[in-house]
């Protein structure tokens, strides 16, 4: 209850118990002091007095003079406080009395002349003795009716003083405690101030050089190094912050994933998007990695981080969708958490550039041999016919010699030429020119007559909705191996060849479609027609690099070729090239 | 302690008894005095209790001597009243004086009825003496005795001369004028 109390009412409470005890211990000790300095006045009065009366009860009681000791024992009159006297002679006698006849109290009173206070009354024996002669005894019983009342006058006034001190102290209390109560109030006033506001800045106004003043000092000592920590606390929550987001940007955004995985379950703790993307799992439905990878590939990994306790381009190939995919993992394995913690990268781009090189190398190698084999085979071809041509004397078959070595040297020049338009479509790029398609395809169809069979039927349709922006040169690549491949590779036996040119030009794309009744492509070969220097069939007399070359322009144009064949039935290619004529702008498109 | 106990009995009976019956004695033929002499010398006794003489005097008799001026039956009975009494730390001499020449080494003079023919001559002789004159005639206080013994209501009272006491060197004990009737 007390502990409760505020201070202010502390600090009352103390002065005013301590001026209440010091009023009581004080007025206890004056009363005591002044009820005993009563009584021992009392009692001095009430000795002397029967000393006095026992001096004069000398005379009277040697020469039995009754009336001279009652004369005496008057004069007592002026002590109202005396409530009897008697003056007894040696044998007992009562000599002579005043007011009454005593009657004594039944206890041994000290007969030496010093008074004794017993039931409210003062008890004096005195002795009358005359030259060492005992005659008799005073008694005298005295009243304490004075002492009563002046003790009782005191503790009224000790009562009112008391009150009135009280009265004041508690005035003074109220008004001095404030030396003391309002420095703390202001400083709990201030710290409410503080931690509601969570201001601090706030500091509290000293204005005395006291123990609250130090205090005053410490504690806006204390708010400064609170500031100041806060204000640090602040830049370090700010940099962190920031370095968190940094951090995290990095990781959500990073190309690489970043993950920790369960060492035992394979299950991943945290990962960022881009594990999961590369994964192509999702954290919502399915977190264990260990699902995602092989038997063997799981088991190597943890073999590895078991044993090493790291792992480094472990690839894996995963395939999604009929994609495939190919991923690095390395990280190191946390053994007190019993975390893998690893980075995965996706290698598929690389894997597959890794395994085009491969493929062009390849390609080069089988290039550079059918190449040289090609060149050198004409060249061989036109030696050995200029060798005949010398020793031939008739100019019938020297000229036939010349009409070889021609077909040689055409053969030759055509395989240069499919040799340049290779070079040519891997170095130049210029897709947005304005084709016009059916002018295209009717001087590719000119330029192709000069070796077109009698019979054979060229059909065209062509639906142009829109202008058609590509690349000129391949465009007429295109059109010139599908068609001049379909005038090579003609049936004999069919009584009505034909070549179809379908054309449709919309916004999007151009569809071409090539078609024609002729050989075929025996299904064995279909799935090799566009490889380097295939020849389907021993008649062609190509270089096998047409549909290679075809293959390769539309690859370059982004755009897609396929066809289907039946031996002896014919052949359909279909050809789709996008359309950038929203790209041009409308100032060009004329 | 034998004084104490003499003066105990003739305190503690004075009031009442013949001093024959206070000390428990019989008195002896010719010694009897009727009962208001008997307690006027009892008296005068105790009288002697309250005056101081001057030392000088009482050392220059050497003794301390009680005269009674010729009066036999007081002087017997005093000197039976005195038989075991000291005064002043000295036995008193009770002696029966019958010439006036001779009361001028006394310390008391008791001057009864019998006197009354010489009573201006004695007192003249006494004047300026430290000698305590107890008179037992009712106007030997007027006259200049210092103690004289009354008869007030049949009690034996005893006044005070003021004047002889003052004109003596004695000194008497303020507290017997309280009981005593004072002639100025």
């Amino acid at each position: 209850m007390l502990k409760n109390l505020s201070i202010k009412g502390k600090l009352i409470l103390i002065i005013l118990v301590v001026t209440i005890s010091v009023l009581i211990i004080g007025f206890v000790a004056i009363y005591v002091s002044f009820s005993s300095a009563l009584k021992d006045d009392l009692n001095h009065n009430m000795v002397n007095t029967a000393k006095i009366v026992a001096d004069y009860s000398i005379t009277p009681l040697q020469f039995g003079d009754k009336d001279r000791a009652i004369d005496i024992l008057e004069k007592l009159k002026n002590e109202p406080q005396i409530e009897c006297v008697h003056i007894e002679s040696y044998n007992g006698g009562i000599f002579a009395f005043y007011n009454s006849e005593c009657k004594m109290p039944d206890l041994v009173l000290p007969n030496n002349g010093k008074g004794i206070f017993h039931e409210g009354f003062l008890h004096v024996v005195q002795p009358i003795v005359f030259k060492n002669k005992n005659l008799g005894r005073i008694y005298l019983r005295a009243n304490t009716k004075e002492i009563d009342f002046k003790t009782t006058q005191i503790i009224v006034n000790m009562l009112v003083i008391g009150l009135v001190v009280v009265i004041v102290a508690f005035v003074f209390a109220n008004r001095l405690q404030r030396l003391i109560s309002s420095p703390v109030e202001n400083l709990i006033k201030t710290t409410h101030q503080i931690s509601e506001n969570g201001n601090y800045s706030i500091r509290v106004q000293k204005k005395y050089d006291d123990e609250i003043g130090s205090l005053y000092d410490n504690f806006n000592h204390m708010l400064n190094q609170i500031e100041y920590r806060q204000q640090e606390e602040t830049k370090s929550k700010k940099a962190l912050a920031e370095s968190e987001e940094k951090f995290r940007n990095i990781y959500q955004n990073s190309i690489i994933g970043i993950f920790q995985a369960d060492i035992n379950t394979a299950e991943l703790i945290e990962a960022n998007d881009k594990t999961w993307k590369m994964l192509h799992i999702s954290p919502t439905k399915d977190s264990v990695v260990g699902k995602v990878l092989s038997l063997r590939d799981a088991a190597r990994i943890r073999k590895s981080l078991l044993e090493k306790g790291f792992i480094e381009n472990y690839e894996i190939f995963l395939e999604k969708d009929e994609k495939k995919y190919w991923l690095s993992i390395s990280g190191k394995y946390l053994n007190q958490r019993n975390v893998f913690e690893g980075v995965i990268k996706d290698i598929t781009e690389e894997k597959e550039s890794f395994l085009e090189l491969k493929r062009v190398n390849f390609e080069l190698d089988n290039f550079v041999y059918h190449t040289s084999h090609d060149l050198r085979s004409p060249l061989l071809s036109i030696l050995g016919l200029i060798s005949i041509s010398k020793n031939e004397k008739s100019l019938e078959s020297v000229m036939h010699y010349f009409d070889l070595i021609e077909k040689s040297v055409k053969r030759l020049d055509a395989l240069v030429i499919n040799l340049l338009t290779l070079s040519r479509n891997s170095r130049v790029d210029k897709q947005k020119q304005l084709v016009d398609i059916k002018e295209t395809i009717q001087e590719t169809i000119e330029i192709l007559n000069l070796n077109k069979p009698e019979k054979l039927e060229i059909k065209m349709d062509i639906k142009q909705h829109s202008k058609f922006f590509s690349d000129q040169t391949r465009v007429n690549i295109i059109l010139n191996n599908l068609i001049s491949n379909a005038y090579k590779y003609q049936n004999p036996s069919q009584d009505q060849p034909y070549v179809s040119i379908e054309v449709e030009v919309t916004d999007e794309a151009m569809n071409l479609k090539v078609e024609d009744n002729g050989l075929g492509i025996s299904p064995e070969s279909q799935s090799k027609v566009f490889e380097m220097f295939y020849r389907a069939t021993d008649q062609a007399h190509g270089s096998g690099l047409g549909l290679y070359i075809v293959k390769n322009v539309i690859d370059k144009l982004k755009g897609s070729i396929r066809f289907t064949s039946a031996i002896r039935k014919g052949t359909a290619f279909h050809v789709t090239l996008p359309n950038h004529v929203n790209e041009v702008p409308e100032s060009e498109e004329s | 302690m034998r004084l104490n106990w003499v003066l105990i009995i003739l305190f503690s009976t004075a009031l009442h008894l013949p001093i024959s019956q206070q000390i428990g004695q019989k008195v002896q033929p010719g010694v009897f005095a009727p009962d208001k002499t008997e307690r006027k010398a009892y008296l005068a006794r105790l009288i002697t209790e309250f005056v101081s003489w001057p030392d000088q005097h009482v050392e220059n008799e050497g003794a301390f001597l009680v005269s009674v001026f010729n009066d036999e039956d007081f002087f017997r009975y005093l000197t039976y009243l005195y038989k075991d009494v000291e005064i002043k730390g000295m036995k008193p001499k009770v002696a029966l004086v019958k010439e006036l020449a001779e009361i001028n080494d006394s310390h008391i003079l008791f001057l009864t009825k019998k006197s009354s023919g010489s009573i201006d001559q004695i007192l003249k002789l006494t004047n300026n003496k430290p000698i305590l004159t107890i008179g037992d005639c009712k106007d030997f206080g007027n006259k200049g005795t210092i103690v004289n013994f009354i008869d007030v209501q049949d009690e034996v009272k005893f006044e005070i001369n003021l004047n002889s006491y003052k004109n003596s060197e004695l000194k008497i004990d303020s507290r017997l004028f309280d009981v005593a009737k004072i002639i100025d």
